[in-house]
């Protein structure tokens, strides 16, 4: 599905991804864990395409297209989701018809049928249901005013409309509570099939105890330098990244 | 030009004074007003970003007598309410002639305001030149010295009307049409009403200008929601001059939408006549290839407890021009006042011009004022949230704008206007 190889990326005149690789097949759920200022959010966004980022060498291929050559849009109408981990207020816009734009316009870069007004209420009132979100929040203007916990929600129930082949949380459990964590997770777990594969970034292991990774990798300096399976989470729970970067000077 | 408008003057001077000889000095100072003062050149500080040349040497045709209506008129089926009472003007004179006479009531008036010059309307004679003296602008004083037709309305004690009044003021002339309107808008104790004044040019390509005066009082605890919509095309030139004195607990809510015009110029002024007084200025323009459009507005507080709040939001499009000049007074008398002001902009194009300049006067002490303006692009963060659910930067911006409008648009009293202005907001960054 996503194959990354060999990327570097810079913001300004900093080199941020310096050879990232990795490769992403359907129903897979990979996590990416690392210090701060290791480059995961980089990654994610230029997955999505932020044009702040630079790309310098390297490919990323997504469904055997060049992801590279696309727009933020086109690659969302590929099935890319980002999920933010700051997801930004938007006054006066409402959920509702953002979401019907979004939805539309994918559709039709599609060539699927546009959805019915009485379609698209009842596949809002179903994804609503299944990340336990309410119609009051849903209602409002595109996060304004939303808590931490609100926002992140919204994410993932964009996420259930939008129906992504890969989808990317970038840090989704920053600012969440317990019981938001919970329901956020919840939701990602529901909406995984064997189709569509995940990119879990994280900083804390906390996470992975609600969405189990069928792989983790631990990034240091702009690329990956270590990978295994969830048990490689806890270990680094345990350990801290100190010893990451200790295995790494010692090599 | 000038000495055209002037000699036109002389030549039917018989003509117009007679429409009432009270009115021969009203009438007499305004043309030596206008007449010492021509039009505004850029040594004019309030006029300083504004060129008339243009108009100086144009060979509009100055009309006395009202011409045939002859222009498309689809656009009033899409924008007009239909339960409005509607009213149109022009080239400055009324023609109330379709007017659904049932509708009105005795409570809510609309006269030809030459007649009722001509009758001695006792209100119209002391009000007209009150409330935009001539001696206040060198267009004001033109339209005074030369309106022959212009509207009079008057909504009486106590009278509530449940149906808009929608005014459309037509600038319609295959040569191009020199236009003087004059309305004068009385609202009496306790009344409310919400009115709908439309500026268009029927011949979009045609230039043509239009010297507008609006004249409102808000008497003690009426309610007046006065909405404008300017789009006369890129070839009209449109000066208006509007002047609301407001009295105890009234409050007067003025939307100001400025979607196209070559040239326009706003002078929009509310007066806190007495205690508790209330007004909302509100204004949206969105002026794009070599447009210029230019608000300038003022609040006068001149007693106690009164609350003004002013939102204007525009949008520069290609190489626009958009002037924004927001005066509040707070008199000495005006304790307890709250004067708030804001003006924001988007510019969209690298060649477009804002010059946004508040202006605060403040003599009490024991006030609250407030203003900011901020000029910038669109948020990259909002745009670029939008793409990454899949929407096209276009789709993008439309969103935005329209949400950044609604917030003016909100305040107008009628789903079906706003929907209008939507669309029209939605076409013009399809245009880009």
């Amino acid at each position: 599905m996503l194959n990354i190889k060999n990327l570097h990326a810079r913001v300004e005149e900093k080199e941020i991804l310096k050879g990232f690789s990795l490769e992403v097949k359907p129903g897979e759920v990979h996590a990416i864990m690392g210090p701060n200022g290791s480059g995961k959010s980089t990654l994610a966004s230029v997955l999505a395409g932020r044009e702040d980022y630079e790309v310098t060498s390297g490919e990323i291929i997504f469904e055997g297209k060049d992801l590279l050559e696309l727009s933020p849009e086109e690659r969302a109408r590929e099935g890319i989701f980002l999920a933010f981990q700051y997801p930004v207020e938007i006054p006066g816009v409402s959920i509702t018809n953002f979401l019907k734009t979004a939805l539309s316009e994918q559709r039709e870069y599609k060539g699927l049928p546009q959805l019915s007004a009485k379609e698209f209420l009842e596949m809002m009132k179903e994804k609503k249901e299944l990340v336990e979100i309410s119609t009051n929040l849903t209602n409002r203007s595109v996060n304004e005013g939303f808590s931490g916990g609100e926002k992140k929600r919204n994410e993932i129930f964009q996420m259930a409309m939008l129906n992504p082949k890969l989808s990317i949380l970038d840090e989704t459990d920053s600012g969440l509570d317990i019981d938001a964590l919970r329901v956020v997770a919840g939701g990602v777990n529901k909406l995984k099939t064997s189709e569509n594969a995940s990119i879990v970034i994280t900083h804390y292991q906390r996470l992975l105890d609600y969405i189990v990774p069928d792989f983790v990798h631990v990034m240091y300096e702009g690329k990956i330098v270590k990978s295994g399976g969830k048990e490689l989470a806890l270990e680094l729970e345990e350990k801290g990244y100190d010893w990451i970067k200790k295995e790494i000077a010692a090599s | 030009m000038k000495n055209r408008l002037l000699t036109e003057f002389e030549l039917q001077k018989t003509g117009l004074l007679l429409d009432n000889p009270l009115l021969d000095n009203f009438r007499s100072g305004a043309a030596k007003a206008f007449s010492e003062a021509g039009f505004p050149n850029k040594k004019v500080e309030d006029y300083k970003y504004l060129r008339f040349d243009k108009l100086e040497r144009s060979d509009l045709s100055v009309p006395f007598t009202p011409d045939q209506l002859d222009a498309d008129r689809t656009i009033e089926k899409e924008l007009i309410p239909e339960e409005a009472i509607h009213i149109r003007i022009i080239n400055g004179f009324p023609d109330l002639s379709h007017l659904n006479q049932d509708l009105i009531s005795e409570e809510l008036e609309i006269l030809s305001l030459g007649e009722a010059i001509r009758n001695n309307n006792k209100h119209v004679l002391s009000l007209l030149g009150t409330l935009v003296k001539p001696s206040s602008d060198s267009f004001a004083a033109l339209n005074s010295a030369m309106f022959m037709g212009g509207v009079f309305i008057h909504i009486k004690k106590n009278f509530t009307a449940t149906r808009p009044l929608f005014i459309s003021e037509i600038n319609d002339s295959s040569q191009g049409a020199f236009a003087q309107t004059r309305i004068l808008f009385l609202a009496e104790s306790n009344s409310e009403i919400s009115v709908f004044h439309h500026q268009i040019n029927a011949h979009n390509n045609i230039p043509a200008f239009a010297n507008t005066v609006i004249e409102a009082e808000l008497e003690k605890s009426s309610r007046v929601t006065w909405t404008c919509i300017q789009e006369e095309g890129s070839a009209s030139m449109h000066v208006l001059n509007t002047g609301v004195h407001i009295y105890a607990e009234a409050v007067l809510t003025h939307i100001m939408v400025s979607l196209s015009g070559g040239l326009i110029r706003n002078n929009t002024s509310m007066v806190m006549e007495e205690a508790h007084a209330e007004g909302h200025l509100l204004g949206y323009y969105h002026p794009k290839g070599e447009e210029t459009i230019d608000n300038h507005t003022v609040a006068d507080h001149r007693k106690p407890h009164c609350n003004s709040n002013e939102l204007y939001k525009g949008v520069v499009d290609g190489k626009g021009t958009a002037i924004f000049n927001g005066k509040i007074f707070v008199q000495i008398d005006a304790q307890k006042t709250n004067a708030f002001q804001s003006n924001k902009n988007i510019l969209l194009s690298e060649g477009s011009t804002v010059n946004t300049k508040p202006q605060l006067e403040i003599y009490a002490d024991d006030v609250k004022c407030s203003h900011g303006s901020s000029t910038g692009l669109f948020d990259a963060d909002q745009i670029f949230y939008l793409r990454a659910r899949g929407l096209s930067l276009k789709s993008a911006r439309k969103l935005l704008l329209k949400a950044y409008a609604d917030e003016v648009f909100e305040k107008i009293p009628s789903e079906k206007v706003k929907e209008y202005l939507g669309r029209r907001i939605e076409s013009l960054i399809e245009q880009e």
